[in-house]
């Protein structure tokens, strides 16, 4: 490893690793970084060690990942895994803690990757052992091939949540309830982008293909399914022991030692708020996206956003979103002429296009609903540091509306996880009960370091010295 | 729209002076051109310390002490205030021949605040502190506050008091005319008023400039950081050292804020600031000399805000040498917090045309003149 890069790419998902490797080609020189043990990112996590028993029930949108590792592998970029970055800055300085050192490197560029996370929904009971994420079941099926052998009861709304009951029939996991929580309505709102759509009729078939096969696994089975579930519960005194949820006017209760649960998924902006990349709302998603243009270029001349991190839009968009950024900073290093630029830009963007068709209706049909954040005023929201919902609905109540100042107050979002785990939550909050739109608020902000470092290592951290103006 | 008295800056040494200043009957409109207590005083590190405190300084700062046990009554707010006793450590002989000599300068000119205490006392205060530390003055009575909660008080009070306060509303022009001020806003609105105060903290400089009133302030971002909890370490105390730069609040909590003059590079004008992780680096080296046991904690979160400063390290409290009805609060130089309920009487007294109840003459914004 050297100190200093052309570009250093941060996160090695599909579009760190397009991305890096596309430099890497040109000549760049470029360092990827990732807080993994192995390339791949969350879609093609462990890639590079799962047995072929795990590939064949994670299927083909996981292994074409193993494509993704050769391009890269080939045009051998310097990969530093185990690599956790925990300050960025726009003149191209990374922080990161790698074996318990810190350390600083700099680049001309930044590409920063960081993918996308599951958006967090408090709801009674959801800090309770045994309540999980689809996303991180799946993690744990990915990197030891665990699955529960206990009744699990899967809840939420999203392709992921399908694709998981997909892989834990596959695995004969004793399934207890699939509770499905997108509204009925939300299928004739979308409709409208259907037509669009349609442009990918072989991903939406492939879509309708898993749903189809749920459901038939589950009637063979004789899994419960629900569709249009509300208020769902994790009930429990240590441990997770049953799930409540209603639909329509029915009660109903499972017995389960592990719930599932997934609501759609937003960008990771974490790294992207500390250094300074500016966002907007996004009203039928309801996040907060950074503002790139088609190559990830953001406010910040030296910072590139790509990936999942711009806006979900899936690991092969992702892909050619981290081409598409190579190029843009390949051609600002002259590394690219204009006209090369363009000839090689053109089939990629005409690529993500193509495959960006079918998002709008996606987007659409699994929004996150209504009544997502209409959470109970005794549930905690802020785990870090035990803030209720009431407490919140109390102090914006009083008049407050900026999350910044409200965990200023009242600690929520003060912990170590910044309000990663809060934020969403909070803004829903303060919309309900302030009537204040979530892109009139001001987002929360986020302070190095974006992850903890240890006094000793900060202490001993390998930092030239900086010149202080 | 006019009133007797405008107020530029909505921090809390403006929201004080205009609380004072609506109870003694004066029509105040305050411009703030974010949101009340959304700089230093809403985000320092909640610091109410006369520990240190430079001797010009010390009067206002007594006085401040005993204001802040009464702030439920004054502002309905216990703005988070407890005592947490400060004890500022010797670590060699030299330091600690520093202390004695500042408790001996303390007690002639008669404060009994800050009192020497031997090595078996430190460690009864501060039972985690070093081998090498010798001995400490303590200050038993100083404490924390929360800043956003105090900053958002005052400004509350302020309203309850018939103050105007006009948020996101800058002040982008001042001028003197006849018979007052006249200022023009970024809404587009003009304003008249008797007299102006110049609460604007980090711009006070740049503000009083408008005014053909140049002041020697400079702006510079404090910066901070707060570990993980763990509790049982500070056991409640917070420490400062004498011949190093070095700062630990023992928050309430049991997380622990790190400071005591770092600064990181901003740029006033973008109202950007890089926080410098050099200099955190270094607060950790010395902190972990002083606490070993903190080794393990971890880093979770630093930050920092805009102050203004002087060389000299005092503020600017008193009348415009230069123009008159012009008043200046400012250039309190990382330590205004804990002065503010002071600052607030005296400056009213102050633009009231009143003897100040305690002598401002340290406090001339004409002082460096003088000097040079
Ligand atoms: C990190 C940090 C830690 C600190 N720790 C402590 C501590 O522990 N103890 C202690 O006693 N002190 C501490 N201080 C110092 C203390 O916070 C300040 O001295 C005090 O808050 C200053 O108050 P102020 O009202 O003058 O400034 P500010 O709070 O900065 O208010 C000035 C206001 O003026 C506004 N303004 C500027 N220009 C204009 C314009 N043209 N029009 C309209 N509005 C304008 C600004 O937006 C700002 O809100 C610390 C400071 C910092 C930054």
């Amino acid at each position: 490893m050297k100190n200093s890069y052309d570009a250093i790419i941060i996160g090695a998902g599909p579009a760190g690793l397009a991305c890096s490797a596309e430099l890497a080609n040109k000549g760049l020189e470029v360092a990827l970084l990732d807080e993994q043990a192995t390339p791949g990112g969350q879609i093609y996590r462990n890639i590079t060690r799962t047995s072929s028993r795990q590939r064949t029930v994670l299927g083909e949108d996981y292994t074409e990942g193993l494509k993704v590792i050769e391009n890269f592998e080939k045009a051998a970029p310097d990969y530093l895994p185990r690599a956790r970055v925990w300050q960025a800055e726009p003149n191209g300085e990374v922080f990161l803690s790698h074996k318990k050192s810190s350390k600083k490197l700099t680049a001309q560029f930044l590409v920063l990757s960081t993918g996308a996370m599951e958006r967090p929904v408090p709801f009674p009971g959801w800090t309770l052992p045994g309540v999980m994420t689809c996303g991180g079941m799946s993690n744990l099926f990915k990197d030891s091939s665990l699955a529960p052998t206990e009744p699990v009861v899967i809840a939420g709304s999203g392709p992921l949540l399908w694709l998981v009951a997909e892989h834990l029939f596959a695995l004969n996991a004793p399934i207890a309830a699939i509770l499905d929580t997108t509204p009925s309505k939300q299928y004739i709102t979308s409709a409208r982008h259907m037509p669009q759509a349609l442009g990918r009729f072989g991903y939406l078939m492939k879509g309708v293909k898993m749903i189809a096969a749920v459901q038939l696994a589950a009637k063979k089975a004789k899994v419960p399914m629900y569709r249009n579930v509300k208020n769902i519960e994790a009930v429990g005194n240590e441990q997770l022991q049953s799930v409540k949820a209603t639909c329509g006017n029915k009660q109903l209760e499972f017995a389960a030692s592990t719930l599932l649960v997934h609501e759609g998924i937003i960008p990771n902006t974490a790294l992207l708020r500390q250094i300074g990349c500016e966002h907007t709302w996004n009203p039928v998603q309801r996040y907060w996206h950074p503002e790139v243009n088609e190559h990830g270029a953001t406010n910040l001349p030296a910072v590139f956003v790509a990936g999942d991190g711009t806006f979900v839009h899936g690991a092969k968009s992702a892909e050619y979103k981290g081409r598409l950024t190579a190029m843009a900073i390949a051609k600002q290093l002259h590394r690219l002429s204009k006209c090369e630029y363009k000839q090689q830009a053109a089939p990629v963007r005409e690529q993500l296009h193509k495959e960006l068709q079918p998002r709008p209706f996606i987007d659409a049909l699994y929004a996150p609903r209504k009544d997502l954040f209409a959470i109970p005023d005794e549930a905690t929201v802020c785990r870090c540091e035990g803030v209720t919902a009431g407490r919140i609905r109390e102090i914006v109540a009083q008049g407050f509306s900026d999350h910044n100042e409200i965990k200023s107050i009242i600690r929520c979002g003060m912990g170590p996880c910044q309000g990663r785990m809060c934020g969403s939550a909070v803004l829903e909050l303060v919309a309900e009960r302030s009537g204040i739109p979530a892109e009139e608020t001001r987002p929360l902000r986020m302070r190095p370091p974006i992850k903890p470092v240890s006094l000793q290592e900060l202490a001993n951290a390998q930092l030239e010295e900086t010149d202080e103006s | 729209m006019k009133a007797d008295v405008l107020i530029v800056g909505g921090g809390i040494m403006g929201c004080a002076t205009a609380i004072e200043l609506a109870r003694k009957k004066k029509s105040v409109i305050l411009f703030e051109k974010d949101e009340p207590g959304r700089h230093a005083s809403g985000h320092n590190s909640g610091g109410v310390r006369c520990q240190g405190r430079d001797v010009r300084e010390i009067p206002l700062a007594v006085a401040a002490r005993a204001m802040w046990d009464h702030h439920e009554q004054t502002v309905q707010s216990d703005c988070g205030f407890h005592v947490s006793p400060r004890l500022r450590l010797a670590e060699n002989d030299a330091d600690m021949a520093v202390l004695e000599k500042r408790q001996a300068l303390l007690n002639s000119l008669g404060y009994d605040h800050e009192v020497l205490v031997d090595r078996e006392q430190v460690r009864r205060m501060s039972p985690h502190v070093a081998e090498h530390v010798v001995g400490g003055l303590a200050c038993y009575t100083d404490g924390l506050a929360n800043p956003l909660l105090t900053s958002k008080a005052y400004a509350a009070t302020a309203e309850r008091e018939g103050v105007t306060i006009l948020s996101q509303t800058r002040v982008i022009d001042v001028q003197k005319t006849a018979n007052g001020f006249k200022v023009r806003t970024s809404s587009g609105k003009q304003y008249e008023g008797e007299t102006l105060v110049n609460g604007t903290g980090a711009w006070a400089g740049r503000f009083s400039e408008m005014l053909g009133d140049p002041l020697p302030i400079y702006a510079a971002a404090p910066t901070m950081m707060v570990t993980d909890r763990v509790p049982g370490i500070m056991n409640g105390t917070s420490l400062g050292l004498t011949g190093r730069l070095l700062g630990l609040m023992a928050a309430e909590n049991g997380t622990i804020i790190i400071g005591g003059g770092y600064r990181s590079p901003l740029d006033l004008e973008k109202e950007k600031i890089w926080i410098d992780p050099m200099q955190m680096s270094k607060a950790a080296k010395i902190m972990i000399e002083v606490l070993p046991a903190l080794r393990s904690a971890q880093m979770i979160r630093c930050w920092t805000a805009f102050e203004g400063c002087l060389k000299d390290k005092v503020p600017i409290v008193g009348a415009s040498t230069k123009v008159s009805g012009l008043f200046h609060v400012c250039g309190f130089s990382a330590h205004g917090f804990q002065l503010a309920p002071m600052m607030g009487r005296v400056m009213s007294q102050l633009v009231l045309g009143r003897e100040p109840e305690l002598p401002l003459d340290d406090f001339r914004p004409d002082r460096f003149e003088q000097a040079a």
